[in-house]
């Protein structure tokens, strides 16, 4: 039993010396290439951007040639990943964009990603890109325990992910006009899945946690942040009403809460994603938006 | 909880330390813990479906009790129909309602008689289909005075939950398995060294190469309308890969756990994929679940021995009813009779078993005869696998059409090379050790120890770059 306990602990020694050393990149096994990050929408050098900043809702609600066409002295850019892959790893892509201090981000996110679990997920269960060592570094030196924790996370076997911002893997940015998913038929049709949609349970609320958030973003983007509530549905607000009034009263908002629901009719195939009736319906409401945005503060 | 995960990264060493550290010196305890550990690994999927893994328990031990203290045939019969009623009306309930229910508002409707129909959202309880099965064998053994009832209720619930094969199998007999709960367990080293291999070997075939085909299988399958013959032969080879790496490494976990605690665990994979006919192929991929039809199903109809016509019926008997054990869909019936339609040349024929040794054996190469025939098994059950793989027939048919349509001949849209090189290297191991357990295990001299722990880690660090890295997925089997 003990020769089989210390051969056992032998071999992850072993394993975990060779991952420590290919982490910090002395011993690169496999050749680099380039990295693609993509994102909805354009960007032209010389134009500040106007960037959404969010998970799949961003793929399903909002139509970026219209907003293009709108603002057209800005570069509209959906700076978005999959919800799986978590705040931190999506809201690192923004650090490979061209920033000015003229530029605007909505922060409209899904509301798990104010909870800590899917703050930096490390694990992977779906369509991953490799973990990044910026994102770890970078998480290390701005949230240690969190980026610590998430690494054993247990809590959860959900997908979790980091996207690749490698400082030695030479990043290629890639722009999307129209999401692909807007070309769905079904999407096109303005069809609504008619079994519930999947339930949206309630998030905790750590307050000291979404000031870190907030803090990261302004320290890591140059332009004003501004929030807004993503398309949602009346009855998260009984469940998320803490968080929600403390989000309220202390970030500034596009948007009241009343003004983000849509009617049933609207939504795609979850309680996030509108069909195009409501990407429509979605895309204006921001419009009218950022009207009022730049007729109160001129942005 | 799923064996490739951190949380059972986690669980299996906190057991094995409380298992042979803490529980070692108390055998009752020691099964306790079993227990225990097994409820909880199956409750971190869903707590309410532990009620029906005590049912299925409770039932069988009380009924096996009562077998053995009553002599009357007529008493034991029934005690005998209760069990299998029990086990099978809970699995019939819960796999196959919803399949009963729209076939029966399907007969109206096609004959213009519309019925006002509903289906009941039933949740398939994980392994439901593994556990019925182990326990009935428990009342049907004692029944035929084969085995006796265990007196020690924790010993035969830890036989029923026993945590690594709960819910995927291999599907174990009473006979074999129960009286290792009974003695006391040993630790032995080279059994659970060897039980380590098997882990790691049922890890990557898993993790590495079945996760890694999953994708293309899925895109396939999904919309096989889409896609050229050639890219959906390259689909159908790909489903046969990830299956068997499924089901089978799947498989290597499981026993490999066994080991580690001083459990044998029946062999339910051998090497299927060298199979030389049907037949060798049935005995060689899920043995245990065929060797259960054998002896509690096909035996008991009369086998071979009542004459051809009695045989034909009984093989496609067989073969049916282990297309429906895999699922409440009209494609794995079709694939249980296309089995057996591949069985009646043989049967026809009257061939004695030609093929019952390992093939080539003694030789590192087969011989052309050899490779013909395993190929051509090989086309058979991959032919068979889109059925299985199949949301419909509907979905068969567009796939059948595709095949045999002049684009076989293009170039596939999907090519993945390195999948096919993975693919490559563990069919050449196997072939290599195709006289042993499993793949890995590796007999070496002292001195090349070195190599094989060098060995060892690549493979390890393949399967964590691939469960990170990769596109994880549930295990096939869990949906049966």
């Amino acid at each position: 039993m003990k020769t089989f306990v210390l051969k056992i602990a032998a071999f992850f020694l072993m394993l975990v010396a060779g991952n420590v050393i290919y982490f910090f990149g002395y011993f690169k096994k496999f050749p680099s290439s380039i990295k693609t990050l993509s994102y909805f929408g354009s960007q032209e050098s010389g134009k500040p951007n106007l960037i959404l900043f969010g998970a799949s809702n961003l793929v399903y609600n909002y139509d970026y040639e219209k907003l293009s066409a709108t603002f057209d002295d800005f570069n509209v850019i959906a700076n978005w990943e999959y919800e799986f892959r978590g705040f931190f790893p999506t809201a690192s892509k923004l650090t490979a964009l061209e920033q000015t201090a003229q530029d605007i981000l909505i922060v409209t996110a899904p509301y798990n990603w104010y909870e800590e679990y899917k703050f930096l997920p490390l694990l992977n269960k779906a369509n991953t890109t490799k973990i990044s060592q910026k994102v770890i570094v970078n998480g290390l030196s701005y949230f240690p325990v969190l980026t610590v924790k998430s690494f054993f996370n247990i809590s959860t076997s959900l997908n979790k992910d980091t996207s690749q911002i490698d400082d030695s893997t030479p990043v290629q940015l890639e722009f999307e006009a129209i999401p692909l998913a807007q070309y769905t038929p079904t999407y096109k049709d303005c069809w609504t899945n008619p079994e519930d949609k999947f339930t949206i349970t309630s998030t905790t609320f750590d307050q000291q946690y979404l000031d870190r958030q907030y803090r990261w973003l302004r320290a890591n983007f140059k332009g004003k942040i501004y929030f807004r509530f993503p398309a949602i549905r009346p009855n998260q607000y009984s469940i998320n009403k803490k968080r929600i009034q403390y989000q309220e009263e202390n970030f500034d908002f596009l948007n009241a809460f009343e003004t983000a629901h849509f009617a049933d009719s609207l939504w795609f195939d979850q309680w996030y994603h509108l069909n195009q009736c409501g990407r429509k319906v979605a895309t204006e409401r921001l419009i009218n938006e950022l009207r009022f945005l730049e007729l109160v503060v001129g942005y | 909880m799923l064996f490739n995960s951190v949380d059972f990264a986690i669980f299996l060493p906190i057991i094995f330390i409380l298992y042979w550290f803490v529980f070692n010196k108390n055998l009752k305890l020691q099964n306790l813990l079993i227990v225990g550990a097994s409820y909880y690994f199956y409750g971190c999927w869903d707590w309410r479906f532990l009620s029906l893994v005590f049912l299925s328990t409770v039932v069988d031990f009380v009924v096996g009790r009562q077998l053995a203290s009553t002599k009357l045939p007529s008493t034991r019969k029934v005690l005998l129909w209760a069990s299998i009623l029990v086990n099978l009306g809970v699995l019939g309930f819960f796999k196959y309602c919803n399949f009963f229910i729209e076939n029966f508002i399907a007969v109206f409707t096609f004959f213009d008689v519309p019925i006002n129909g509903f289906s009941l959202h039933i949740i398939l309880p994980v392994g439901i289909s593994f556990y019925t099965f182990q326990s009935m064998s428990y009342t049907i053994d004692i029944y035929r005075n084969k085995l006796k009832p265990s007196n020690d209720f924790i010993a035969f619930a830890a036989f029923v939950s026993f945590f690594p094969q709960l819910v995927a199998g291999p599907i174990e007999r009473a006979v074999n398995f129960l009286p290792q709960f009974k003695k006391p367990r040993i630790f032995e080293h080279q059994k659970a060294v060897d039980g380590m291999y098997q882990i790691l070997c049922g890890l990557f075939k898993k993790i590495v190469i079945a996760d890694s085909c999953a994708p293309y299988v899925e895109m396939v399958f999904n919309n096989p309308s889409d896609f050229s013959g050639s890219t959906l032969l390259i689909g159908v080879f790909l489903f046969s890969v990830q299956v068997y790496g499924d089901f089978s490494g799947y498989s290597d976990i499981a026993i490999g756990t066994g080991r580690l605690f001083g459990f044998h665990l029946m062999r339910n994979f051998a090497f299927p994929f060298f199979s030389r006919d049907i037949g060798e192929f049935w005995r060689r991929w899920h043995i245990s679940l065929s060797t259960w039809f054998r002896d509690y199903l096909y035996i008991p109809l009369g086998g071979s021995r009542a004459g051809l016509g009695y045989s034909i019926r009984n093989v496609l008997i067989i073969f049916v009813v282990s297309g429906f054990w895999h699922g409440s869909k009209w494609t794995f019936i079709v694939w249980g009779l296309l089995n057996a339609l591949y069985f009646l040349p043989s049967l026809l024929r009257q061939n004695k078993r030609t093929d019952v040794g390992i093939v080539a054996q003694g030789r590192l190469f087969p011989s052309f005869r050899e490779v013909v025939s395993m190929g051509t098994t090989f086309v058979l059950i991959s032919f068979s696998f889109i059925f299985f793989r199949s949301e419909n027939l509907e979905v068969v048919f567009q796939f059948i059409s595709g095949i045999i349509s002049f684009s076989v001949f293009t170039v596939p849209a999907v090519l993945p090379e390195k999948l096919f090189w993975l693919i490559l290297g563990l069919f050449l191991v196997e072939w290599v050790q195709r006289h042993k357990e499993h793949a890995l295990q590796l007999a070496l001299p002292i001195l090349m120890k070195p190599v094989k722990w060098s060995f060892l880690l690549v493979l390890t660090e393949m399967i964590l770059f691939h469960f990170f890295e990769g596109t994880s997925q549930e295990f096939i089997y869990f949906d049966f």
